[in-house]
């Protein structure tokens, strides 16, 4: 059974010790074949085991496709299986790597096996006789051997003539199993540790490799599918089944190559337990050979501690090596994870907003088909009446009817389904359903990574790996900071978008009931009470209806750009955070994806935080020194970034509030104006205005007023109680503009006019009989501080002052413009009518709230400050209320900022409103004189671009942008978009007021 | 001969220190009414600047320019004070624009009223106003009186008012 090394070894030994030898080695082979083959069967095998299948998924894919191509199945169904062959080869693979990197035990088959293999040792140990074996010494033992002490030396020489000359016989004896516990339980582990390094690296290396097979096997379908496109043929079965064989069978040998590596690796493991097994079994002969002889002890116990050393180092040695499996798994488990993410997340776009807003507009154009067609059909029927043959009584009342019949679908049916389309719960909970479908992808996300950076993984064969350099990459929390935080964020204004589409039709059918309902009710009352004939008035109804038709045909293909727009943004904006998402993920380290939840989930010193968790050992505290230093650090911080209180104040509220009631509290001005009917004084003037103008006398009024004080909920109240039967046409200024020529043509839609100048236009206007009030809202947004801004104003001034005869002029404009216009142009001077809203009252604030609150149809509940409802809740909503004028000195849109901040809870339809939280706005009042007026000039214009800022200032553009951006990360200034590439900053509503406060102390404003 | 060189030294003493008791004096006058506070704006004779500090023999003021000019308290008593800065914060301001040669003269006062106007720095709480004058050697100015809002914007209000009114002058 020896082998040949063995056997030269024992020659010259007495024969106990060979049959020991013998026996040992026949048992140590034993062990070894079981080491050998439980490895194969549990560790190296998993590598085949993937290897093998891959293989066997990949010929069966290909199989199949043969097979289709057969069946005569189009080049699509084709690529089709290829596509879903690959996905179901990526995804059988990504859960066998997620396996092992989330699996708590790597390479556990190896460490059973060599755990097996140490407990077959200690049980050769224990069979091994433990008496004394007492043997003849043989020749070799009484040879002066180097190392010998002069007393050994000495002792040899006495005994070697007495041996030889006389006869005498010198025994030994030793413990057989002593040896073999020391040979096999301490020194062979120690040798073990190379075999251990060896599995290891072989199980990495052949999970790398077969990484890089699927790899290939992708770039392989890829190339096919190209392959498919190119092909002219749209049957040639035989030269596709030939293609597809050909991709079958090109991986074969990758395959057999990396089959080639496993058995090379498995080979040389094999090769170094046979090694280590004859070493040992020399080791062991050599002591045997000698122990008890004079010079050598006749004991050799092994020592119990440094066998278990020599096991655990074992166990590490495999342990890191399982490391650096489940890093490395983790690594490539992450990159498939988030390719799932990406995909999970387009799916939830488009199933969610993407189809909503195609639904939208395709609901938008069948409401507008209907009212074209019967405008067609009274434009048809007026044609006839001017043709001749028909009476005047008949024209009339076909004119009465066709009016009765566009008026009602205009101004009632289409009005209502369009704002029942805009309240429908598809677009109002849109956000809370994409909210929904996001938190369901994140929790769906695998919450940590256990990975080893691309630069600690080992690069070359004989690594000994040293202390794992394993991360912990937080997955979930970083999907969840950029999906559920970043890109909810983008999104919120989706739903809002929605609904300005649905506005923007539900405006043009309402200008369009107001043109027909003037235009034939003009041709029917001056038929009636004027007498004249249908070909004087009809021409002129034509014409007007026709630009109203025009309109409405305009303004649905903006609705269409709107509806692209919409599906524009919001591809970009996810494609954007998956970008950054996948960038963030596979390129970053993973302090740097610490870094970046705590920037935005908004911890104060989260980066300076985060750093110990990776370099420190958790649990030890920080030296006091370094935490008086990070306190310094964080209270200049704070000191620095006062501001920090209102960023994010609107996404605080999103995350709390469901869009289906925040919705109601937009600042937008309520329809519904009840609220305001207390203010007999302000719609006395208005009453009195148009009773003025009804005589003739030149009657304008200009409604001026702070953002936020009820100007257009005013104007919404006069137009039910003081304006009602008037012709009225209204155009609200939503962004700054100053030029002429973008001017007059609202004026001329507005005046329903032809002339393309203003000069034309006001001949027009004051020769006309027609009469009507026209309400001009924002005014403030028709001038510019810069040089020029101020012709457009002056022109309207003089077009009001010369039209004021037939039109009844009604302005609203914000406080501070009309401060410094009035100094500037002398604005008073041009309207008759004076009228300031102020501020709103504790009582009109409260009907403000309480008016959009019942329109949700919540209950309402008010909060103790224990947090219970409380029991007296007429008195804790006195006290709720009178907090709310206090804190937001009659500004509404900070009322309902405080209000929606209040909402303790929305569930079981009712709402809970705790006390109010006032904001620490300290800060404003160290901000620099340079920011202060650049608001100054914000809150004066209403909104301003950076063109326009730039042009006030006097800067380059650069430098303006620059300015802007500040305030806005600052959170004072916000940026609406106004079309592809126009933008505008206005001050945050919320606090309007505060700057305007400030303003006035620092006198910046009047 | 000693009685006389003291009372020699004394006179020189006396002379000597006048000014600094002249300050000190009117230092203590005005412990019981005070022209302006540290703080103000003023303008005393040919300086001007932001009061820093009233000491017993001087007033500190910092110029624009950021220079701390000390003017010594009996010169102050001596000097026009003119306070240019209200408790608005506001400065008054008067510059002189000059009308180019060849462009028309109301045009000119027209174009300084309109930059004036247009400035972002301007008081709306003083009057404004820009008219023409003729100066030293007969040549016609544009003087423009108004406020800025803030003492320390005054350059950049003066700056303001020359571009726009020199664009304003020579656009066509």
């Amino acid at each position: 059974m020896v082998k040949g090394e063995l056997q030269r070894a024992l020659i010259g030994l007495p024969e106990e010790v060979g049959k020991l030898a013998d026996g040992l080695a026949e048992k140590l082979q034993i062990a070894n074949g079981d080491l050998e083959e439980q490895l194969l069967d549990e560790e190296l095998w998993s590598s085949v085991d993937l290897l093998q299948n891959i293989g066997i998924k990949h010929h069966q894919l290909f199989d199949e496709v043969a097979d289709h191509i057969r069946a005569g199945e189009s080049r699509d169904a084709i690529k089709e299986c290829v596509r879903e062959g690959r996905i179901a080869i990526g995804d059988w693979l990504f859960n066998r790597f997620k396996d092992i990197a989330m699996g708590q035990d790597p390479n556990g088959g190896a460490r059973r096996a060599f755990a097996n293999y140490l407990q077959a040792l200690e049980h050769i140990c224990r069979e091994s006789p433990s008496a004394m074996l007492i043997v003849e010494q043989h020749d070799a033992l009484f040879a002066p051997a180097r190392g010998d002490s002069w007393a050994v030396l000495l002792a040899k020489g006495i005994k070697r003539p007495l041996r030889t000359h006389m006869g005498m016989r010198f025994t030994r004896e030793f413990a057989p199993s002593e040896l073999a516990q020391f040979y096999l339980l301490v020194d062979l582990p120690r040798h073990l540790l190379g075999i251990a390094n060896m599995v290891g690296e072989a199980e990495f290396f052949l999970l790398r490799r077969v990484k890089s097979l699927y790899e290939e096997l992708a770039s392989l379908y890829n190339l096919f599918l190209a392959e498919l496109d190119e092909k002219q043929s749209e049957t040639n079965s035989e030269e596709w089944v030939a293609s597809a064989r050909r991709v079958r069978d090109e991986i074969d040998e990758s395959f057999k190559l990396v089959g080639a590596e496993v058995m090379k690796y498995y080979e040389d493991i094999r090769r170094a337990l046979g090694r280590q097994e004859d070493d040992v079994l020399l080791r062991w002969i050599d002591a045997a050979a000698r122990r008890g002889a004079i010079g050598q002890g006749r004991r050799m116990r092994a020592d119990e501690r440094m066998g278990q050393e020599a096991k655990g180092e074992l166990d590490l040695r495999l342990n890191r090596w399982g490391g650096y499996l489940v890093g490395y798994a983790g690594v490539y488990t992450m990159e498939l994870e988030v390719a799932r993410v990406q995909n999970e997340l387009r799916h939830a776009i488009d199933e969610t907003v993407l189809r909503i807003n195609k639904r939208l507009f395709q609901r938008l154009q069948d409401e507008c088909r209907p009212v074209r067609e019967a405008l067609g059909q009274t434009l048809e029927a007026l044609r006839q009446c001017t043709r001749g043959g028909v009476s005047s009584e008949q024209v009339r009342k076909e004119v009465d009817d066709h009016r009765e019949q566009l008026v009602t679908l205009c101004n009632t049916d289409t009005q209502r389904r369009l704002r029942s389309i805009a309240a429908s719960g598809e677009i109002s909970q849109l956000m809370d359903v994409l909210a929904e479908r996001f938190r369901k992808l994140v929790e769906g996300t695998v919450d940590k990574f256990q990975i080893i950076e691309l630069d600690d993984l080992p690069m070359r064969e004989g690594f000994v790996p040293g202390e794992v350099p394993l991360k912990s990459a937080p997955m979930r929390a970083v999907v969840r900071t950029y999906i559920e935080r970043e890109l909810t964020h983008r999104l919120a204004d989706v739903n809002q978008s929605m609904i300005a589409q649905v506005e923007a039709v539900l405006q043009s059918v309402e200008q369009l009931g107001q043109t027909v309902d003037f235009s034939l009710g003009t041709v029917s009352v001056e038929m009636r009470e004027v007498g004249k004939q249908p070909e004087e008035l009809v021409g002129v109804a034509l014409s007007r209806l026709r630009r109203a038709e025009e309109k409405l045909v305009a303004d649905v293909k903006k609705t269409e750009a709107l509806n692209a727009d919409v599906e524009k943004k919001t591809i970009a904006s996810v494609a954007d955070v998956a970008r950054r998402l996948r960038q963030m993920i596979l390129d970053e380290s993973v302090v740097e994806m610490q870094r970046q939840i705590n920037r935005s989930s908004g911890k104060k010193g989260a980066v300076r935080k985060a750093k110990p968790s990776v370099t420190q050992p958790q649990g030890s505290p920080p030296k006091p020194k370094e935490k008086a230093r990070a306190e310094e650090e964080e209270y200049g911080k704070a000191a620095v970034l006062g501001y920090e209180v209102i960023l994010d104040l609107q996404q605080r509220i999103d995350e709390k509030v469901p869009f289906a009631y925040r919705r109601l509290f937009r600042t937008a001005p309520l329809e519904v104006s009840d609220f305001l009917r207390g203010r007999s004084l302000a719609l006395g003037a208005i009453e009195s205005a148009v009773r003025r103008w009804s005589q003739g006398g030149f009657s304008a009024i200009a409604l001026v007023g702070e953002q936020g004080s009820g100007k257009t909920s005013l104007i919404n109240c006069a137009m039910e109680e003081k304006l009602a039967g008037i012709p009225i046409v209204r155009h609200r200024i939503r962004s700054s503009l100053t030029q002429m020529e973008e001017f007059v043509p609202v004026l001329k839609n507005l005046l329903d006019g032809r002339a393309d100048d203003l000069e034309t236009l006001r001949s027009e206007v004051e020769r006309s009989n027609t009469r009507r009030i026209v309400i001009l809202e924002d005014v403030h947004q028709l001038y510019l501080r810069a040089r020029g801004g101020l012709d457009l104003l002056r022109a309207l001034l003089e077009f009001i002052d010369a039209t004021g005869g037939n039109v009844l002029w009604i302005v609203t404009i914000d406080q501070y413009a009309w401060q410094y216009l009035n100094h500037a142009l002398s604005l008073s001077r041009h309207f008759a009518f004076l009228i300031e809203t102020g501020r709103l009252s504790r009582g009109e604030l409260e009907g403000a709230i309480m008016a959009r609150h019942q329109a949700t149809g919540y209950e309402l509940y008010f909060l103790d400050k224990q947090g219970k409802r409380s029991q007296e809740q007429e008195a804790a909503r006195e006290e709720f209320f009178n907090a709310m004028s206090r804190v937001c000195a009659g500004n509404v849109f900070s009322a309902i900022y405080y209000w929606l901040q209040s909402v303790q809870t929305v569930a079981d339809n009712a709402v809970e409103i705790a006390s109010i939280e006032e904001l620490k706005l300290d800060f404003l009042s160290s901000l620099t004189v340079e920011g202060m007026l650049s608001l100054g000039m914000v809150i004066q214009h209403g909104s301003l671009s950076a063109e326009h800022y730039a042009a006030i200032f006097h800067m380059p553009l650069i430098e303006a942008n620059a300015r802007l951006a500040h305030l806005q990360r600052m959170g004072m200034v916000q940026q609406s978009e106004l079309g592809s590439d126009k933008r505008e900053y206005s001050v945050n509503p919320l606090l309007y007021h505060p700057i305007v406060v400030e303003l006035k102390r620092r006198n910046i404003v009047q | 001969m000693t009685i006389y060189a003291l009372l020699l030294a004394l006179a020189l003493l006396v002379w000597c220190s006048t000014g600094v008791l002249r300050n000190a004096f009117t230092r203590l006058v005005w412990h019981f009414k005070m022209p302006f506070q540290p703080g103000d704006y003023v303008s005393i004779g040919g300086v001007g600047g932001r009061v820093e500090k009233i000491g017993w023999q001087a007033v500190q003021l910092r110029g624009t320019s950021g220079d701390l000019i000390s003017v010594a308290n009996a010169l102050v008593s001596g000097q026009p004070v003119v306070q240019t800065v209200a408790d608005s914060g506001s400065q008054g301001i008067e510059m002189h624009l000059p009308v180019y040669g060849d462009r028309d003269e109301t045009r000119a006062r027209l174009a300084a009223m309109e930059a004036l106007l247009l400035s972002p720095y301007l008081a709306l709480d003083r009057p404004f106003d820009a008219a023409l004058e003729l100066g030293p050697s007969g040549e016609t100015l544009v003087r423009v009186r108004a406020g800025v809002f803030d003492a320390s914007q005054r350059v950049l209000f003066e700056s303001s008012i020359i571009e726009t009114y020199r664009a304003l002058l020579y656009e066509k």
